[in-house]
């Protein structure tokens, strides 16, 4: 667990982060929001004391970071920055085992570890790994950035507009393959970025900052169905915020027992792809089954309606 | 229309070069003394040769320019003139032989204007065809260390033994040797010294904000001080020291020689060095020593791992600039007696001999030319990873 302990700091008697106090769970995904200078940057580099806070301290697992040294700090907490700072004149296998080198682990280690991360980056390490930063492509320079990231496997991860340069395409995909590689390892990992919907599609709990505070932390769902502020209702924006609910919403809690002819969707699906499914096929009810295909019930489009209902149980 | 684009193929660097390649073959072509310090006498190819080699040497140029203005592949285009510069030299070995025949030995010949204009524009063409070829790294150190060769085996052959700068040559070879062994030590050993002490002094002062201006300025200020007088304002501390501090006179120590010479190359070595470490690691990619930083690496790794690699192109262009800039003025540190190619150049002109002065001349700019070259190999080597 990380924490933060009314974490200040201050530039010419400013206070860029001011009196934050909170606490991220272990093995979820935390999206700190905030429009650029909101101090939400100044925040994620006091984690691995790349700042120093004036006051307050940042705690991980009950241990305040200060009393660690930075060093051995920073190889155990996983960084990617916007821009990937990839070294320019080191291969892609050379960037992603570095940490791993700096650690002082066999050769043959690290290059396993590369290799098995750049195969989880769906990246082919014969191919990629002896490639210089230059002769990638966005996406591939933005998982080497990951995969270094990753390479001592460490249990935090933290990440600076990880998904800035990538065109719209490509962040949907990175953006899933985040979540994908999140679930399978259990990182704790907390995600600064400037677009909400960013956070809403990656974040366990979203931290809205402003002016160097939280204005509001709270899971996806209560941002979206109770903005605790105007700023933060600005951020989300009132328009299609039915839509955007469903878009949060897994069909799975909301089965029915039963049966229902056509194609199905998954379970894993939200209900706003469901209900798009029904308004383009002219269904009322879905049939829902599993990754395996395996027939799991029926999803019925009043439940659909009720569920992004500003009263639904969320 | 068709002769308009018949004139658009024509090679243009040909067209302009053609004029010197052209006029060389009405110059001089070689120039003959009756002993080393008498006026040269212009001596033309049709005095140096026969009537048929007179024709056959003019027929070639007429020929090598023709085909050069239409033939545009760069290969052909090297192989040619590189054939091309090699009869040129055998050419100017073969006329010196002739002339010297029937002359007594204290005569000289020497290449003429004829010669050096049409040999210039033949190495322009040269360098400009492999330019053209666009040579990968490997390839380019493959034709410095063949072209060293070529320049050694002719020098070994006898073929040039005819040449005045061969006679001069002859009577000092062991001068010459101990003379290029102390122009070696006075350029590279100075160099070396600016790199041990320039490339920590770099990276502190990069680190060191304050220091940064007072540094630089200081190494201007020296950088600014005419040669002559840095050899001489030397001489008084360092007769000092070896009069005055053991050991030091018997280490070589003295008011003039290699000491001083030494030191003051040193000197002027260090503002290129110091200069380009700054601006090198100030030109390292901010993300990159950023992400040094938060993966956890300590200053001393991040220096050695990631920036001065990524300044070491930059560093070693300040490097360039040292080398070159201490070959050619290690010739001064003769007048203080340092000894050097420099030697022979101030003997020279101590007796109006200008074949005694190239003696000197020639294998400091042959030796800075080099170490040019094999520098920017070295920088195309650590430039390329990154590019």
């Amino acid at each position: 667990m990380i924490a933060f302990e009314a974490l200040t700091k201050s530039y010419d008697g400013r206070n860029v982060v001011d009196n934050v106090t909170a606490s991220f769970a272990t093995g979820t995904i935390t999206a700190v929001v905030g429009t650029s200078g909101s101090g939400k940057t100044t925040l994620l580099r006091m984690i691995n004391r790349l700042i120093e806070p004036t006051t307050g301290c940042v705690q991980i697992n009950g241990r305040d970071v200060s009393e660690l040294p930075e060093v051995a700090l920073r190889r155990s907490i996983g960084y990617v920055i916007q821009g990937y700072g990839l070294f320019p004149h080191w291969t892609a296998a050379r960037n992603i085992g570095v940490v791993p080198r700096l650690l002082g682990w066999r050769t043959s280690e690290i290059e396993a570890r590369t290799a098995e991360l750049l195969r989880l980056l769906q990246l082919d390490p014969a191919q990629i790994g002896p490639r210089y930063p230059h002769q990638l492509s966005g996406g591939q320079a933005q998982r080497i950035g990951v995969a270094r990231a990753l390479a001592a496997r460490p249990d935090v991860l933290l990440m600076d507009e990880p998904f800035g340069a990538l065109d719209p395409v490509i962040r949907r995909q990175a953006q899933r393959d985040l979540s994908e590689i999140q679930h399978q390892l259990g990182t704790t990992i907390i995600l600064v970025t400037h677009d909400m919907n960013e956070a809403l599609r990656l974040g366990n709990a979203i931290a809205v900052m402003r002016d160097g505070r939280f204005e509001q932390f709270a899971p996806p769902s209560e941002i979206v169905c109770a903005p605790a502020t105007p700023f933060v209702a600005e951020l989300v924006g009132e328009e299609g915020r039915a839509l955007r609910l469903l878009s949060l919403t897994p069909v799975g809690p909301h089965l029915r027992t039963g049966e229902a002819p056509g194609d199905p969707v998954a379970d894993t699906a939200s209900l706003s792809d469901a209900l798009s499914e029904m308004i383009w096929t002219g269904r009322d009810r879905l049939p829902v089954a599993d990754r395996s295909g395996r027939r799991l019930g029926v999803i019925e489009r009043a439940d659909i309606l009720s569920a992004g209902r500003r009263a639904a149980p969320v | 229309m068709a002769i308009a684009t018949r004139i658009t193929r024509i090679d243009r660097l040909t067209a302009v070069l053609a004029v010197p390649l052209l006029a060389a073959l009405l110059l001089s072509v070689l120039s003959y003394r009756p002993n080393r310090i008498a006026p040269p006498e212009p001596r033309s190819l049709a005095d140096v040769f026969d009537g048929g080699t007179v024709s056959a040497i003019i027929a070639s140029a007429v020929l090598l320019t023709i085909v050069l203005l239409v033939q545009h592949r760069p290969a052909v285009r090297a192989a040619i003139v590189g054939l091309a510069v090699i009869i040129h030299v055998v050419l100017l070995g073969w006329g010196a032989q002739i002339l010297m025949e029937g002359s007594a030995p204290a005569a000289r010949v020497s290449p003429g204007t004829g010669f050096w204009l049409g040999f210039g524009a033949l190495v322009l063409l040269l360098l400009d065809a492999i330019a053209r070829l666009q040579p990968s790294i490997r390839a380019r150190a493959a034709l410095l260390v063949g072209t060293v060769a070529a320049l050694a085996f002719v020098l070994r052959s006898g073929l040039l033994a005819d040449l005045s700068l061969a006679a001069e040559y002859r009577g000092r070879s062991d001068a010459f040797h101990r003379a290029t062994l102390d122009h070696l030590t006075l350029a590279f050993g100075s160099f070396l010294a600016a790199l041990i002490i320039g490339l920590p002094a770099g990276v502190l002062i990069q680190r060191r904000r304050r220091l940064r201006d007072p540094v630089l300025n200081l190494l201007t200020l020296i950088q600014t001080i005419p040669s002559m007088a840095l050899f001489g304002v030397l001489i008084v501390p360092l007769a000092w020291v070896a009069a005055n501090i053991p050991g030091a006179a018997s280490a070589g120590i003295r008011g003039i020689g290699m000491a001083p010479a030494l030191i003051a190359l040193f000197l002027y070595s260090l503002l290129p060095i110091v200069a380009n470490t700054v601006a090198g690691i100030d030109a390292v990619p901010h993300n990159a020593t950023e992400a040094a930083t938060g993966m956890g690496m300590t200053g001393a790794e991040q220096l050695r791992m990631v920036e001065l690699p990524l300044a070491m192109p930059v560093i070693l262009a300040g490097g360039r600039i040292v080398l070159v800039q201490n070959i050619g003025l290690a010739t001064v540190g003769a007048l203080i007696g340092s000894g050097g190619f420099g030697t022979f150049i101030f003997q020279g002109i101590g007796q109006t001999a200008t074949d005694l002065i190239l003696l000197g001349v020639l294998p400091t700019v042959a030796l800075a030319f080099l170490a040019s070259a094999i520098m920017d190999l070295m920088i195309a080597m650590f430039r390329g990873q990154s590019q």
